[in-house]
């Protein structure tokens, strides 16, 4: 069929001839989209929201009230609403007058391409419709605007109608430059479409899901932990009462840091809910919970003896408010009051309270009281490796790290390699650092830099990194650590183990000066400080200040180290006075017994050193040693050979002059 | 977008009664802004609490199911999705609680069950947000259920929550009172703000309920002088200001267009505004709007059916009248004297 070109003009140029316009003066894009602009903002926008105004109050309600129904169907209502304004606004104007409000301000016509008529009604019908439909491909369809030679975009090719100008003279078809646009927003965005929908639609889309964008991703309401929600299967022999079980269960969790406060406080506040009424438990938990707050956690200490003076929780709270002022022995003396049935929750703060307190006999017996609860494997097997390295138990302490590492989760895992790693590397320096341990924590947090946020981590990390022996291979990892502090004290440490001395001493001393420097990490830097001391009136200033401060756990790890430094500076007796006022239960450690027994041996004490090494404690660095099996402590006298060993070890050790 | 403009920003020569207006606003606003300031950021506080909102929305909840009566479907639903557990809505009915006239009123003496140490917490925190409303000047001098009188019906209009609420309002009402004073004289002008902010006050009392959360700002007056407005000028072309996103000349400036499309507009979208919003939610005061629009509207056909005679007579004396539709750009306009 051929066609004439009525875009060739052989009407008259009188502009106000055939429905107002010459064909061949075709509307300016610009002008065309200020048309819109006026038709959506003073015509259509506010129609719509008025005809809307219901739809969109049950929009409001169904959002709030997570009514996925009602929520469809007012996005289905107002939709609707849209569609039929919008397309009779524009069928209506476009048939009868010829064009809509904002083209008639702007002198657009909107006529039939070969008769030069308005449009029919059919023909303004399916042209807003396919408007519409433009509007949802994200208004590409109009690009062809600029691109098709007679500025049709769908919606006029549809129509078989042309939009032209009564008023300015022809604007003309593209340039190239316009069709140059068109094309390349075209393929940026078809680009853009495969990539997203083959590599990250899928994740893009969860991640909407997740985000909460969406009203109704996950409508389950989050009122119980999971955490809590997988003990309760594992943990069937809670000897509580049953309505409380979830409760005791969270307390226990909670304790042993499984699970965060707001776990607590969701757990504590519905069970709350549920009774509609006050209990003993409950408010223990809440105290917990509002620990950050003290007056609020007192109220609810206070009110747990008011309300049940008898029960656990009663004591419980009785430690709790104990343990904030320090009272140690009135927290044993509650510790000591259960007798039998002590709740799960209460064994895990005693556990962690005589750990802290380095009484691990008694310790022990909680853990043992706690062993069979599969909820608790991370936890346990940390406090089981702090344990068996406070009492000195080499062979143990190895075979349980052993096992906690293959067995464990990641973050188990890395608790247990971390105290395994400070341990190997305390007792054999750069060294201890190739141990498995210590190899595992630096892979897995030069994998996940936030594990490094904990100082104690970081510690650990730095101490292994300085201890690299390839320079390029420590300057790659120390690039790494993402805490100046951790960064800091590696360099630190690497001068130190250089022989750079006065470099290293510079460091730490800066390290030490810095006011964001975390306290674990304070308190590590004063211990390498104390560690390298080197004249003898230092020492001794140092030791005289060290002896007026209070007892306390910090103080017998700043007394290891000067007992270490006194020791490797010959300065025994120093050394023995130190031990001698470290030698306290608390404090006894491998680190203590090994410099005490060579200051005794170098000050020709023998008698001394053997009994030392005859002791209970000796004796059982002696059995983990693997001198002998252990067959009771009161029969194991080790023979004149096992001494020799002991001390030619010991006489290696210091001579070696090891680090750390 | 289109603003309308009328005559812009006219002098105080020709619109005195209306510069009076703003400047006691302006006076209000500056006399209690340094009050306003600290009472909102001690609010705030309180409302950083989170023990403090949680427990207040429980409380709440308990509250709604104990007095289903006195709550809408729509509250009570929330309520038991705060009693199921539902983090989201306890907090949600914490924050709307204090708009509540009747748990406001009830709930410090109300036998709650549950953790008396969080109930006795809210007590306290209660007490003292309780406080703080007494001084804060939205709270002390708008209008609410529970300040509800002759003298709030009047404080409410010069009082603003912010500075952008009070520049937007004091706009239009010089760009409004700009085109009625010079019209219907000072006097009137005044009567008619004031009783239409009194009819705001009454048409938000009457469409809204109970609430506790008060009602501020000049709107509804500003709504009652705009309405009055379109009434008096209806057909006559008057300029607003045109904006079409489009970085070009003639895609900005000023276009005329009748009066009553002004009104049109506004009435439009505070129609849909009071049906699409609810109640309990607050926001815009869409009924105090709604309510000034019809005082405007009856006090301006009362002033056209009794005072003048033809149309002409209101209007001073131009020398070319502006057609319809017609464009002016921004470098064309002369503001008048």
């Amino acid at each position: 069929m051929v066609y004439r070109d009525v875009t060739r003009s052989n009407h008259s140029d009188d502009p106000r001839k055939d429905g107002g316009a010459k064909l061949s003066n075709l509307a300016a894009p610009g002008d065309r989209l200020a048309a819109a602009i006026i038709d959506i903002s003073v015509i259509l926008a506010p129609l719509v929201l008025l005809v809307s105004s219901p739809f969109q109050l049950l929009f409001v309600r169904s959002l709030l009230l997570n009514q996925e129904v009602e929520f469809l169907l007012s996005v289905t209502a107002i939709a609707t609403v849209v569609l039929i304004l919008t397309v009779s606004y524009m069928t209506m104007m476009n048939s009868l007058v010829g064009g809509t409000l904002g083209k008639l301000v702007f002198g657009l016509r909107v006529l039939g391409i070969w008769d030069q008529k308005k449009l029919s009604v059919p023909a303004a019908f399916f042209r807003s419709l396919t408007w519409l439909l433009s509007l949802a491909f994200a208004l590409l369809p109009f690009l062809a605007v600029l691109s098709d030679n007679k500025r049709r975009p769908w919606h006029d090719r549809i129509a078989d109608s042309i939009v032209v100008s009564v008023n300015k003279a022809n604007f003309g078809s593209p340039n190239v430059f316009e069709k140059m646009f068109v094309q390349s927003v075209l393929g940026s965005v078809a680009a853009l479409v495969l990539v997203s929908s083959m590599a990250i639609g899928p994740t893009v889309w969860n991640g909407i899901l997740d985000s909460g964008l969406l009203p109704f991703g996950d409508s389950k309401f989050a009122s119980y932990c999971d955490e809590v929600d997988y003990a309760m299967d594992e943990w069937p022999r809670v000897e509580t009462v049953s309505e409380e079980k979830r409760l005791n269960i969270v307390l226990t969790l909670f304790a042993a840091g499984e699970v965060s406060k707001s776990c607590l406080e969701k757990e504590a506040q519905k069970f709350i809910d549920v009774k509609s009424s006050e209990n003993a438990t409950a408010y223990l938990a809440q105290a917990f919970v509002h620990s950050e707050n003290p007056e609020l956690s007192n109220q609810y200490l206070s009110k747990v003896c008011d309300l049940s003076p008898e029960s656990s929780s009663c004591t419980m709270s009785k430690v709790v408010e104990d343990w904030s002022d320090s009272k140690w022995s009135s927290v044993e003396a509650h510790f000591a009051s259960f007798v039998e049935h002590t709740p799960l929750h209460i064994s895990v703060w005693a556990l962690r309270h005589f750990i802290e307190r380095r009484e691990f006999a008694k310790a022990e017996d909680f853990l043992n009281k706690l062993a069979s609860q599969p909820s608790l494997a991370n936890f346990l097997a940390q406090q089981r490796v702090r344990i068996l390295a406070g009492t000195g138990r080499d062979r143990e302490l190895n075979a349980v790290a052993v096992t906690a590492i293959e067995s464990l989760s990641s973050e188990g895992r890395l608790r247990v390699a971390e105290k395994m790693c400070d341990f190997h590397s305390k007792a054999d320096s750069c060294a201890g650092t190739k141990s498995q341990p210590c190899q595992l924590l630096k892979k897995e947090s030069l994998g996940d830099h936030s594990i490094l946020v904990s100082a104690g981590t970081a510690i650990q990390v730095a101490r292994v990194i300085a201890c690299e022996d390839d320079e390029e291979d420590y300057k790659k990892l120390l690039a790494l650590l993402p805490m100046q502090e951790s960064h800091d004290y590696a360099v630190a440490v690497k001068a130190k183990l250089e022989g750079r001395v006065n470099e290293a001493r510079g460091e730490f001393e800066r390290l030490a000066r810095l006011p964001d420097v975390s306290s674990k990490m304070r308190k590590q830097v004063e211990v390498e400080l104390l560690l390298l001391l080197e004249s003898a009136d230092e020492l001794y200033a140092s030791v005289e200040d060290w002896r007026q401060e209070e007892p306390d756990l910090d103080w017998g790890v700043r007394g290891e180290a000067l007992l270490e430094n006194a020791t490797r500076s010959g300065d025994y007796d120093q050394a023995m006075k130190i031990a001698e006022l470290l030698i306290d239960e608390r404090f006894r450690k491998t680190s203590i017994l090994r410099p005490y027994v060579y200051s005794l041996l170098q000050s020709k004490k023998m008698k001394e050193a053997q009994t030392l090494l005859q002791s209970e404690w000796g004796v059982a660095q002696l059995v983990d040693a693997g001198k002998s099996p252990r067959r009771g402590l009161a029969s194991e006298l080790p023979g004149q050979s096992d001494l020799d060993t002991h001390m030619e070890k010991l006489m290696k050790h210091y001579r070696s002059g090891v680090a750390l | 977008m289109i603003i309308p403009y009328l005559k812009g920003i006219i002098g105080f020569r020709l619109a005195p009664v209306t510069w009076c207006l703003v400047f006691l606003n302006a006076l209000v606003m500056v006399m209690t802004m340094q009050t306003n300031e600290l009472a909102q950021q001690n609010l705030e506080k309180q409302f950083d609490d989170e023990f403090y909102v949680s427990t207040q929305g429980r409380l709440y909840a308990q509250f709604i199911k104990a007095h289903p009566e006195d709550y809408s479907g729509f509250m009570s639903k929330l309520a038991d999705m705060a009693k199921q557990g539902s983090e989201e809505k306890v907090t949600l009915l914490g924050s709307l609680a204090i708009r509540n006239t009747k748990f406001m009123n009830e709930a410090a003496s109300y036998s709650f069950k549950g953790d008396q140490i969080a109930i006795q917490y809210w007590r306290e925190k209660l007490i003292g947000i309780k406080k703080v409303q007494q001084i804060h000047p939205s709270y002390a001098l708008g209008l609410s259920s529970q300040n509800f009188s002759i003298k709030q019906m009047f404080s409410y209009i010069f009082v603003h929550s912010g500075l952008v609420h009070f520049a937007g309002n004091m706009l239009f009402l010089i760009i409004f009172g700009g085109m009625v004073e010079p019209v219907i004289g000072g006097l009137a002008t005044l009567l008619v703000f004031l009783v239409s902010g009194v009819v705001a006050a009454l048409g938000f009392t009457v469409m809204t309920g109970e609430t506790a959360a008060p009602l501020v700002g000049a709107s509804g007056a500003v709504s009652g002088m705009m309405a009055l407005m379109c009434c008096i000028y209806r057909n006559y072309p008057v300029r607003f200001v045109y904006w079409l996103f489009l970085p070009f000349k003639t895609y900005s400036g000023f276009v005329f267009l009748p009066a009553w499309v002004i009104l049109g507009m506004w009435l439009a979208s505070d129609v849909a505004g009071w049906l699409g919003t609810l109640s309990e939610i607050g926001g815009v005061a869409y009924s105090a709007h709604l309510g000034g629009e019809l005082a405007g509207v009856f006090v301006g056909l009362g002033i056209y059916m009794l005072r003048f005679n033809s149309r002409e007579s209101l209007f001073p004396r131009e020398e070319v009248r502006p057609r319809v539709g017609e464009i002016q750009s921004f470098h064309e306009y002369r503001p008048s004297a």
